[in-house]
Protein backbone atom coordinates (compact mmCIF):
# COMPACT_ATOMS: atom_id res chain seq x y z
CA UNK A 1 0.00 0.00 0.00
CA UNK A 2 2.94 2.04 0.88
CA UNK A 3 4.31 2.19 -2.81
CA UNK A 4 0.89 3.28 -4.09
CA UNK A 5 0.14 5.95 -1.51
CA UNK A 6 4.14 7.56 -2.30
CA UNK A 7 3.21 7.87 -6.20
CA UNK A 8 -0.23 9.08 -5.32
CA UNK A 9 0.93 11.87 -3.09
CA UNK A 10 4.31 12.42 -5.71
CA UNK A 11 0.84 13.55 -8.16
CA UNK A 12 -1.42 15.30 -5.71
CA UNK A 13 1.24 17.69 -3.99
CA UNK A 14 2.29 19.12 -7.26
CA UNK A 15 -1.48 19.97 -8.30
CA UNK A 16 -1.66 23.36 -8.61
CA UNK A 17 -4.98 23.65 -5.87
CA UNK A 18 -2.79 22.04 -3.03
CA UNK A 19 -0.50 24.76 -3.48
CA UNK A 20 -2.60 27.49 -3.70
CA UNK A 21 -4.88 25.89 -0.66
CA UNK A 22 -1.76 26.22 1.16
CA UNK A 23 -0.54 29.84 0.39
CA UNK A 24 -4.14 31.03 0.83
CA UNK A 25 -4.02 29.11 4.80
CA UNK A 26 -0.59 31.12 5.19
CA UNK A 27 -1.51 34.66 3.88
CA UNK A 28 -5.08 34.29 5.53
CA UNK A 29 -2.76 33.51 8.84
CA UNK A 30 -0.46 36.23 8.17
CA UNK A 31 -3.20 38.69 7.59
CA UNK A 32 -4.96 37.84 10.60
CA UNK A 33 -2.11 37.91 12.91
CA UNK A 34 -0.83 40.87 12.05
CA UNK A 35 -4.10 43.22 11.87
CA UNK A 36 -5.38 42.10 15.35
CA UNK A 37 -3.47 43.51 18.44
CA UNK A 38 -3.34 40.85 20.83
CA UNK A 39 -2.77 36.92 20.08
CA UNK A 40 -6.06 35.58 21.55
CA UNK A 41 -8.17 37.81 19.08
CA UNK A 42 -5.86 36.93 16.40
CA UNK A 43 -6.04 32.79 17.10
CA UNK A 44 -10.11 33.13 17.51
CA UNK A 45 -10.55 34.71 13.95
CA UNK A 46 -8.17 32.43 12.03
CA UNK A 47 -9.77 29.55 14.09
CA UNK A 48 -13.44 31.20 12.76
CA UNK A 49 -11.96 31.62 9.19
CA UNK A 50 -10.51 27.77 9.00
CA UNK A 51 -13.72 26.44 10.22
CA UNK A 52 -15.35 27.37 6.94
CA UNK A 53 -12.40 27.04 4.80
CA UNK A 54 -11.66 23.48 5.65
CA UNK A 55 -14.64 21.77 5.06
CA UNK A 56 -15.46 23.66 1.68
CA UNK A 57 -12.22 23.70 0.02
CA UNK A 58 -11.80 20.09 1.97
CA UNK A 59 -14.92 18.50 -0.04
CA UNK A 60 -14.73 20.71 -3.43
CA UNK A 61 -10.93 18.86 -3.70
CA UNK A 62 -11.48 15.74 -2.50
CA UNK A 63 -14.47 14.94 -4.53
CA UNK A 64 -13.30 16.49 -7.96
CA UNK A 65 -10.37 14.43 -7.13
CA UNK A 66 -11.73 11.02 -7.37
CA UNK A 67 -14.30 11.71 -9.93
CA UNK A 68 -10.99 12.85 -11.97
CA UNK A 69 -9.21 9.94 -11.16
CA UNK A 70 -12.08 7.02 -11.78
CA UNK A 71 -10.14 6.32 -14.96
CA UNK A 72 -7.08 5.56 -13.27
CA UNK A 73 -8.74 3.54 -10.02
CA UNK A 74 -10.09 1.59 -12.71
CA UNK A 75 -6.69 0.81 -14.40
CA UNK A 76 -4.78 -0.04 -10.48
CA UNK A 77 -8.14 -2.53 -9.89
CA UNK A 78 -7.27 -4.64 -12.94
CA UNK A 79 -3.56 -4.86 -11.39
CA UNK A 80 -3.57 -7.95 -8.97
CA UNK A 81 -4.30 -5.83 -5.90
CA UNK A 82 -6.94 -5.81 -3.35
CA UNK A 83 -10.04 -3.32 -3.98
CA UNK A 84 -9.83 -2.18 -0.38
CA UNK A 85 -5.65 -1.33 -0.58
CA UNK A 86 -6.57 0.69 -4.00
CA UNK A 87 -9.42 2.59 -2.13
CA UNK A 88 -7.09 2.85 1.30
CA UNK A 89 -4.33 4.29 -0.56
CA UNK A 90 -6.13 6.97 -2.67
CA UNK A 91 -8.10 7.67 1.18
CA UNK A 92 -4.42 8.56 2.89
CA UNK A 93 -3.03 10.27 0.13
CA UNK A 94 -5.97 12.64 -0.46
CA UNK A 95 -6.46 13.06 3.24
CA UNK A 96 -2.84 13.46 4.06
CA UNK A 97 -2.05 16.22 1.40
CA UNK A 98 -5.05 18.13 2.87
CA UNK A 99 -3.47 18.01 6.38
CA UNK A 100 -0.28 18.44 5.16
CA UNK A 101 -1.35 21.76 2.99
CA UNK A 102 -3.37 22.78 6.32
CA UNK A 103 -0.54 22.01 8.64
CA UNK A 104 2.30 24.02 6.70
CA UNK A 105 0.06 26.83 5.94
CA UNK A 106 -1.72 27.68 9.17
CA UNK A 107 1.94 26.16 11.13
CA UNK A 108 4.33 28.26 9.52
CA UNK A 109 2.30 31.77 10.26
CA UNK A 110 1.91 30.72 13.60
CA UNK A 111 5.53 30.51 13.93
CA UNK A 112 6.08 33.58 12.19
CA UNK A 113 3.75 35.54 13.63
CA UNK A 114 2.14 34.75 17.63
CA UNK A 115 4.51 33.29 20.39
CA UNK A 116 2.74 29.57 19.30
CA UNK A 117 -0.26 29.88 21.62
CA UNK A 118 -3.07 27.83 21.10
CA UNK A 119 -1.42 26.69 18.00
CA UNK A 120 -1.83 23.06 19.03
CA UNK A 121 -5.87 23.12 19.35
CA UNK A 122 -6.13 25.06 16.83
CA UNK A 123 -4.03 22.34 14.25
CA UNK A 124 -5.34 19.74 15.92
CA UNK A 125 -8.82 20.36 15.06
CA UNK A 126 -7.85 21.31 11.54
CA UNK A 127 -6.36 18.21 10.94
CA UNK A 128 -9.49 16.85 12.25
CA UNK A 129 -11.84 18.88 10.25
CA UNK A 130 -9.60 17.55 7.22
CA UNK A 131 -9.80 14.47 7.61
CA UNK A 132 -13.88 13.84 8.70
CA UNK A 133 -14.88 16.04 5.62
CA UNK A 134 -12.29 13.68 3.50
CA UNK A 135 -13.94 10.65 4.60
CA UNK A 136 -17.22 12.39 3.99
CA UNK A 137 -16.31 13.56 0.31
CA UNK A 138 -15.25 9.84 -0.21
CA UNK A 139 -18.47 8.79 0.68
CA UNK A 140 -20.09 11.00 -1.81
CA UNK A 141 -17.94 10.03 -4.25
CA UNK A 142 -18.29 6.48 -4.18
CA UNK A 143 -22.62 6.41 -3.76
CA UNK A 144 -22.86 8.70 -6.63
CA UNK A 145 -21.76 8.26 -10.37
CA UNK A 146 -22.47 11.40 -11.93
CA UNK A 147 -19.60 14.22 -10.55
CA UNK A 148 -22.12 17.29 -11.24
CA UNK A 149 -24.38 15.79 -8.79
CA UNK A 150 -21.90 14.62 -6.37
CA UNK A 151 -20.12 18.04 -6.34
CA UNK A 152 -23.41 19.66 -6.09
CA UNK A 153 -24.51 17.34 -2.97
CA UNK A 154 -21.02 17.92 -1.29
CA UNK A 155 -21.36 21.73 -1.37
CA UNK A 156 -25.19 21.62 0.04
CA UNK A 157 -23.65 19.27 2.92
CA UNK A 158 -21.30 21.96 3.54
CA UNK A 159 -23.32 24.46 4.01
CA UNK A 160 -25.87 22.54 5.84
CA UNK A 161 -22.74 21.87 8.53
CA UNK A 162 -21.44 25.36 8.37
CA UNK A 163 -25.07 26.94 8.62
CA UNK A 164 -27.90 25.58 8.23
CA UNK A 165 -26.97 23.19 11.37
CA UNK A 166 -26.68 25.99 13.75
CA UNK A 167 -29.86 27.71 12.16
CA UNK A 168 -31.98 24.54 13.04
CA UNK A 169 -30.98 24.25 16.32
CA UNK A 170 -31.47 28.07 17.22
CA UNK A 171 -35.04 27.41 16.16
CA UNK A 172 -35.48 24.49 18.27
CA UNK A 173 -34.20 25.86 20.98
CA UNK A 174 -36.14 29.00 20.57
CA UNK A 175 -39.05 26.71 19.93
CA UNK A 176 -38.40 24.91 22.88
CA UNK A 177 -37.80 27.62 25.02
CA UNK A 178 -40.50 26.96 27.73
CA UNK A 179 -38.81 23.74 28.98
CA UNK A 180 -35.53 22.55 29.98
CA UNK A 181 -33.76 21.35 26.88
CA UNK A 182 -30.14 22.46 27.42
CA UNK A 183 -28.88 18.71 27.60
CA UNK A 184 -30.52 17.62 24.47
CA UNK A 185 -29.41 20.80 22.49
CA UNK A 186 -25.79 20.05 23.56
CA UNK A 187 -26.35 16.20 22.46
CA UNK A 188 -27.54 17.78 18.84
CA UNK A 189 -24.35 19.44 18.63
CA UNK A 190 -22.44 16.01 18.53
CA UNK A 191 -24.17 15.42 15.46
CA UNK A 192 -22.02 18.79 13.74
CA UNK A 193 -18.34 18.09 13.31
CA UNK A 194 -17.53 21.59 12.70
CA UNK A 195 -19.50 22.27 16.06
CA UNK A 196 -17.54 19.85 17.83
CA UNK A 197 -14.38 22.08 17.21
CA UNK A 198 -15.58 25.01 17.51
CA UNK A 199 -16.59 24.10 21.25
CA UNK A 200 -13.32 22.58 21.63
CA UNK A 201 -11.18 25.89 20.70
CA UNK A 202 -13.88 27.88 23.40
CA UNK A 203 -12.22 25.46 26.24
CA UNK A 204 -9.00 26.09 25.16
CA UNK A 205 -9.16 29.43 25.31
CA UNK A 206 -11.97 29.68 27.86
CA UNK A 207 -13.78 32.28 26.31
CA UNK A 208 -17.16 30.31 27.16
CA UNK A 209 -18.00 32.89 29.81
CA UNK A 210 -18.53 35.02 26.81
CA UNK A 211 -20.93 33.27 25.46
CA UNK A 212 -23.50 33.61 28.27
CA UNK A 213 -25.90 30.75 29.18
CA UNK A 214 -25.17 28.42 26.39
CA UNK A 215 -21.65 28.75 27.50
CA UNK A 216 -22.04 28.31 30.82
CA UNK A 217 -24.31 25.13 30.49
CA UNK A 218 -21.59 24.33 27.49
CA UNK A 219 -19.22 24.18 30.12
CA UNK A 220 -20.99 22.19 32.61
CA UNK A 221 -21.75 19.45 30.24
CA UNK A 222 -19.18 18.85 28.18
CA UNK A 223 -16.49 20.73 29.90
CA UNK A 224 -16.00 17.87 32.17
CA UNK A 225 -12.95 15.15 31.23
CA UNK A 226 -15.81 12.20 30.56
CA UNK A 227 -17.57 15.46 28.34
CA UNK A 228 -14.05 16.04 26.25
CA UNK A 229 -13.87 12.48 26.01
CA UNK A 230 -16.88 12.51 24.02
CA UNK A 231 -16.19 14.98 21.78
CA UNK A 232 -13.11 13.09 21.19
CA UNK A 233 -15.03 9.85 20.33
CA UNK A 234 -17.76 11.62 18.51
CA UNK A 235 -15.31 13.34 16.06
CA UNK A 236 -13.57 9.74 15.85
CA UNK A 237 -17.05 8.58 14.90
CA UNK A 238 -17.58 11.45 12.21
CA UNK A 239 -13.77 10.32 10.71
CA UNK A 240 -14.39 6.44 10.48
CA UNK A 241 -18.36 6.18 9.53
CA UNK A 242 -18.73 7.60 6.41
CA UNK A 243 -15.36 6.00 5.63
CA UNK A 244 -16.21 2.61 6.47
CA UNK A 245 -19.58 2.84 4.29
CA UNK A 246 -17.81 4.03 1.46
CA UNK A 247 -15.45 1.44 2.11
CA UNK A 248 -17.86 -1.14 1.82
CA UNK A 249 -19.71 0.58 -1.43
CA UNK A 250 -16.18 0.56 -3.17
CA UNK A 251 -15.88 -3.23 -2.73
CA UNK A 252 -19.51 -4.15 -4.30
CA UNK A 253 -19.28 -1.15 -6.79
CA UNK A 254 -18.91 -1.64 -10.81
CA UNK A 255 -16.54 0.09 -12.32
CA UNK B 1 -6.79 -20.52 -20.08
CA UNK B 2 -10.32 -18.79 -19.18
CA UNK B 3 -13.42 -20.52 -19.16
CA UNK B 4 -17.06 -18.51 -18.37
CA UNK B 5 -19.54 -20.71 -17.18
CA UNK B 6 -23.03 -19.24 -17.46
CA UNK B 7 -22.32 -15.66 -17.05
CA UNK B 8 -25.69 -13.61 -16.51
CA UNK B 9 -25.13 -9.87 -15.30
CA UNK B 10 -27.61 -7.02 -14.72
CA UNK B 11 -27.24 -3.43 -13.65
CA UNK B 12 -30.71 -2.38 -11.62
CA UNK B 13 -33.39 -3.31 -14.05
CA UNK B 14 -31.58 -4.26 -17.07
CA UNK B 15 -29.87 -7.37 -18.50
CA UNK B 16 -26.62 -7.39 -19.78
CA UNK B 17 -25.55 -10.45 -20.32
CA UNK B 18 -27.50 -13.51 -20.77
CA UNK B 19 -26.39 -17.05 -19.98
CA UNK B 20 -22.78 -17.02 -21.59
CA UNK B 21 -20.48 -19.65 -22.10
CA UNK B 22 -16.98 -19.65 -23.52
CA UNK B 23 -13.39 -21.08 -23.28
CA UNK B 24 -10.58 -19.42 -24.59
CA UNK B 25 -7.19 -21.33 -24.84
CA UNK B 26 -3.69 -20.07 -25.32
CA UNK B 27 -3.08 -19.60 -29.19
CA UNK B 28 -6.21 -17.87 -29.44
CA UNK B 29 -6.74 -14.30 -30.75
CA UNK B 30 -10.31 -13.72 -30.11
CA UNK B 31 -11.96 -10.53 -31.51
CA UNK B 32 -15.47 -9.26 -29.82
CA UNK B 33 -17.98 -8.10 -31.84
CA UNK B 34 -21.00 -6.96 -31.54
CA UNK B 35 -23.22 -3.36 -32.13
CA UNK B 36 -23.17 -1.05 -29.56
CA UNK B 37 -24.61 -1.88 -26.07
CA UNK B 38 -24.24 -5.47 -26.02
CA UNK B 39 -22.52 -5.98 -23.11
CA UNK B 40 -18.68 -6.31 -24.64
CA UNK B 41 -17.12 -3.87 -22.34
CA UNK B 42 -19.58 -5.17 -19.57
CA UNK B 43 -18.18 -8.90 -20.38
CA UNK B 44 -14.48 -8.00 -20.16
CA UNK B 45 -14.91 -6.11 -17.10
CA UNK B 46 -16.41 -9.35 -15.28
CA UNK B 47 -13.18 -10.80 -16.47
CA UNK B 48 -11.25 -8.22 -15.02
CA UNK B 49 -12.91 -8.43 -11.99
CA UNK B 50 -14.32 -4.76 -12.37
CA UNK B 51 -17.77 -5.67 -12.31
CA UNK B 52 -19.28 -8.02 -10.20
CA UNK B 53 -21.69 -10.83 -11.49
CA UNK B 54 -23.84 -12.78 -8.95
CA UNK B 55 -25.20 -15.67 -11.58
CA UNK B 56 -22.54 -17.76 -13.27
CA UNK B 57 -18.31 -18.22 -13.08
CA UNK B 58 -15.83 -16.98 -14.69
CA UNK B 59 -12.37 -19.45 -14.36
CA UNK B 60 -9.09 -18.46 -15.31
CA UNK B 61 -6.50 -21.23 -15.23
CA UNK B 62 -9.02 -23.43 -13.80
CA UNK B 63 -9.98 -20.92 -10.61
CA UNK B 64 -12.99 -19.44 -10.16
CA UNK B 65 -12.10 -15.34 -10.26
CA UNK B 66 -14.82 -14.07 -7.17
CA UNK B 67 -13.13 -12.35 -4.74
CA UNK B 68 -9.91 -12.89 -6.36
CA UNK B 69 -7.08 -10.79 -7.22
CA UNK B 70 -4.18 -12.67 -7.56
CA UNK B 71 -4.81 -13.71 -10.97
CA UNK B 72 -4.62 -10.65 -12.34
CA UNK B 73 -0.84 -11.45 -12.41
CA UNK B 74 -1.39 -13.42 -15.77
CA UNK B 75 -3.77 -10.10 -17.39
CA UNK B 76 -1.91 -6.99 -19.37
CA UNK B 77 -5.00 -4.89 -19.77
CA UNK B 78 -5.55 -1.74 -22.62
CA UNK B 79 -8.25 0.35 -21.69
CA UNK B 80 -10.55 2.07 -24.34
CA UNK B 81 -9.50 5.70 -22.62
CA UNK B 82 -6.90 6.22 -20.51
CA UNK B 83 -7.30 8.86 -17.98
CA UNK B 84 -4.12 8.85 -16.06
CA UNK B 85 -3.16 11.63 -12.93
CA UNK B 86 -1.63 15.03 -14.45
CA UNK B 87 1.26 15.70 -11.99
CA UNK B 88 2.74 11.93 -12.57
CA UNK B 89 5.34 11.42 -14.81
CA UNK B 90 5.53 8.32 -17.32
CA UNK B 91 8.70 7.33 -15.82
CA UNK B 92 6.81 7.67 -12.84
CA UNK B 93 3.45 5.88 -13.98
CA UNK B 94 5.69 2.78 -15.05
CA UNK B 95 7.72 2.57 -11.61
CA UNK B 96 4.21 2.63 -9.86
CA UNK B 97 2.98 -0.20 -12.19
CA UNK B 98 6.22 -2.30 -11.69
CA UNK B 99 6.54 -2.21 -8.00
CA UNK B 100 2.69 -3.13 -7.90
CA UNK B 101 3.37 -5.78 -9.92
CA UNK B 102 6.85 -6.38 -8.06
CA UNK B 103 6.80 -10.23 -8.23
CA UNK B 104 6.84 -10.41 -11.44
CA UNK B 105 10.31 -9.80 -13.37
CA UNK B 106 9.95 -10.15 -16.76
CA UNK B 107 9.60 -6.76 -18.44
CA UNK B 108 8.93 -6.49 -21.58
CA UNK B 109 9.63 -2.52 -22.65
CA UNK B 110 9.71 -3.46 -26.61
CA UNK B 111 6.80 -1.44 -27.32
CA UNK B 112 8.53 1.63 -25.74
CA UNK B 113 11.13 1.92 -27.89
CA UNK B 114 9.01 1.65 -31.04
CA UNK B 115 6.69 3.61 -30.10
CA UNK B 116 9.65 6.00 -29.40
CA UNK B 117 8.18 6.84 -26.14
CA UNK B 118 11.62 7.16 -24.06
CA UNK B 119 12.11 10.70 -24.90
CA UNK B 120 9.07 11.45 -23.22
CA UNK B 121 9.70 9.67 -20.59
CA UNK B 122 10.23 12.85 -18.08
CA UNK B 123 7.09 14.41 -19.34
CA UNK B 124 3.46 14.75 -17.25
CA UNK B 125 0.89 12.59 -18.21
CA UNK B 126 -0.91 15.89 -18.49
CA UNK B 127 1.32 17.30 -21.50
CA UNK B 128 0.71 13.91 -23.78
CA UNK B 129 -1.81 14.02 -26.47
CA UNK B 130 -4.66 11.56 -26.37
CA UNK B 131 -2.43 8.65 -28.82
CA UNK B 132 0.20 9.41 -26.87
CA UNK B 133 -1.77 8.34 -23.75
CA UNK B 134 -2.83 5.46 -25.56
CA UNK B 135 0.58 4.13 -26.14
CA UNK B 136 1.39 4.58 -23.02
CA UNK B 137 -1.72 2.35 -22.32
CA UNK B 138 -0.23 -0.25 -24.76
CA UNK B 139 3.12 -0.24 -23.32
CA UNK B 140 1.73 -0.85 -19.58
CA UNK B 141 -0.32 -3.91 -21.24
CA UNK B 142 2.60 -5.43 -22.47
CA UNK B 143 5.30 -4.84 -19.83
CA UNK B 144 4.90 -8.08 -17.94
CA UNK B 145 4.56 -10.60 -20.56
CA UNK B 146 1.27 -11.52 -19.41
CA UNK B 147 -0.53 -15.02 -20.59
CA UNK B 148 -3.85 -13.01 -21.43
CA UNK B 149 -3.89 -9.93 -22.94
CA UNK B 150 -7.22 -7.97 -23.23
CA UNK B 151 -7.02 -5.31 -25.08
CA UNK B 152 -10.41 -2.97 -25.63
CA UNK B 153 -10.43 -1.02 -28.73
CA UNK B 154 -6.73 -1.09 -29.16
CA UNK B 155 -6.00 0.99 -32.18
CA UNK B 156 -8.82 3.72 -31.94
CA UNK B 157 -6.67 7.04 -31.40
CA UNK B 158 -3.55 5.38 -32.69
CA UNK B 159 -1.82 7.23 -35.75
CA UNK B 160 -1.51 4.42 -38.69
CA UNK B 161 1.99 3.83 -37.67
CA UNK B 162 1.59 3.11 -33.85
CA UNK B 163 -1.13 1.23 -35.17
CA UNK B 164 0.64 -1.29 -37.46
CA UNK B 165 3.76 -1.54 -34.46
CA UNK B 166 0.68 -2.74 -31.76
CA UNK B 167 -0.64 -4.84 -34.27
CA UNK B 168 2.67 -6.58 -34.89
CA UNK B 169 2.98 -7.06 -31.57
CA UNK B 170 -0.14 -8.64 -31.18
CA UNK B 171 0.12 -11.33 -33.70
CA UNK B 172 3.71 -11.94 -32.70
CA UNK B 173 2.57 -12.25 -29.38
CA UNK B 174 -0.50 -14.46 -29.84
CA UNK B 175 1.67 -17.75 -30.64
CA UNK B 176 2.13 -18.42 -26.83
CA UNK B 177 -0.81 -15.79 -25.30
CA UNK B 178 -4.64 -15.72 -25.53
CA UNK B 179 -5.68 -12.57 -26.53
CA UNK B 180 -9.02 -10.85 -26.18
CA UNK B 181 -9.84 -7.58 -28.54
CA UNK B 182 -12.53 -5.95 -28.67
CA UNK B 183 -12.41 -3.44 -31.65
CA UNK B 184 -15.15 -1.94 -34.23
CA UNK B 185 -12.78 -1.74 -37.09
CA UNK B 186 -13.19 -5.52 -38.71
CA UNK B 187 -9.87 -4.99 -40.50
CA UNK B 188 -8.06 -4.93 -37.90
CA UNK B 189 -9.85 -8.16 -36.84
CA UNK B 190 -9.30 -9.49 -39.95
CA UNK B 191 -5.55 -9.49 -39.80
CA UNK B 192 -5.54 -10.02 -35.92
CA UNK B 193 -8.06 -12.69 -35.11
CA UNK B 194 -8.47 -16.34 -35.47
CA UNK B 195 -11.96 -16.51 -33.63
CA UNK B 196 -15.00 -14.33 -33.76
CA UNK B 197 -17.11 -14.21 -30.41
CA UNK B 198 -19.99 -12.22 -31.95
CA UNK B 199 -22.54 -10.77 -28.93
CA UNK B 200 -26.06 -9.24 -29.81
CA UNK B 201 -28.66 -7.85 -27.10
CA UNK B 202 -26.10 -9.46 -24.40
CA UNK B 203 -26.44 -13.48 -25.67
CA UNK B 204 -23.76 -14.88 -27.00
CA UNK B 205 -24.72 -15.12 -30.99
CA UNK B 206 -21.79 -17.10 -31.74
CA UNK B 207 -18.20 -18.09 -31.07
CA UNK B 208 -16.32 -19.46 -34.28
CA UNK B 209 -13.33 -19.47 -35.77
CA UNK B 210 -12.64 -17.45 -38.67
CA UNK B 211 -11.80 -19.09 -41.07
CA UNK B 212 -14.60 -21.30 -40.83
CA UNK B 213 -16.85 -18.68 -40.79
CA UNK B 214 -15.63 -17.63 -44.16
CA UNK B 215 -15.79 -20.93 -45.88
CA UNK B 216 -19.30 -20.87 -44.56
CA UNK B 217 -20.58 -17.27 -46.36
CA UNK B 218 -18.01 -17.79 -49.11
CA UNK B 219 -16.84 -14.45 -48.74
CA UNK B 220 -12.89 -13.47 -48.51
CA UNK B 221 -14.05 -9.98 -45.95
CA UNK B 222 -15.00 -10.20 -42.29
CA UNK B 223 -16.84 -7.37 -42.62
CA UNK B 224 -19.09 -8.50 -45.06
CA UNK B 225 -19.06 -11.92 -43.41
CA UNK B 226 -20.39 -9.79 -40.27
CA UNK B 227 -23.15 -7.92 -42.70
CA UNK B 228 -23.87 -10.61 -44.36
CA UNK B 229 -25.23 -12.36 -40.97
CA UNK B 230 -26.07 -8.87 -39.41
CA UNK B 231 -28.71 -8.60 -42.49
CA UNK B 232 -30.07 -11.91 -42.09
CA UNK B 233 -31.02 -11.15 -38.65
CA UNK B 234 -32.40 -8.29 -39.03
CA UNK B 235 -34.78 -9.70 -41.96
CA UNK B 236 -35.75 -12.57 -40.06
CA UNK B 237 -36.56 -9.66 -36.96
CA UNK B 238 -38.95 -7.44 -39.16
CA UNK B 239 -40.27 -10.80 -40.77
Amino acid sequence: MLKIIKYLLLDILKSKFINVYMLVLFLLGMGLFNITEDTEKGVLAVSNVSLIIIPLIGMIFTVTHIYNSTDFIRLLLTQPVNRSLVFMSQYIATTLSLVYAFTVGIGLSFICFTDGSYAFQILFNGIILSIVFSSLSFLIATQIKEKMKGMGISILICLYFLALYDGLLLIIIQAMSDYPVEKYTIALALLNPVDLCRILIMFSMDISALMGITGAVLQMFLGTVSGKILIYLSLLIWAILPLWIAARKFERKDF
Amino acid sequence: MIEIIDLSKKYRHTQVLHHINLKFETGMVAGLIGPNGTGKTTLIKCILGLTHFLEGAILVQGKSISKQSGYRNLIGYMPQTGNYPENMKVSQLFAMIREIRSNQTTIDDDLLYRFGLENSLNKYMGQLSGGTVQKVSAVLAFMFDPPILILDEPTAGLDPLAAEILKEKISKSAQNKLVIITSHVLNDLDELASHIVFLQEGKLAFFEEITVLKNKYREQKLGKVITQIMGVKEKKQHA
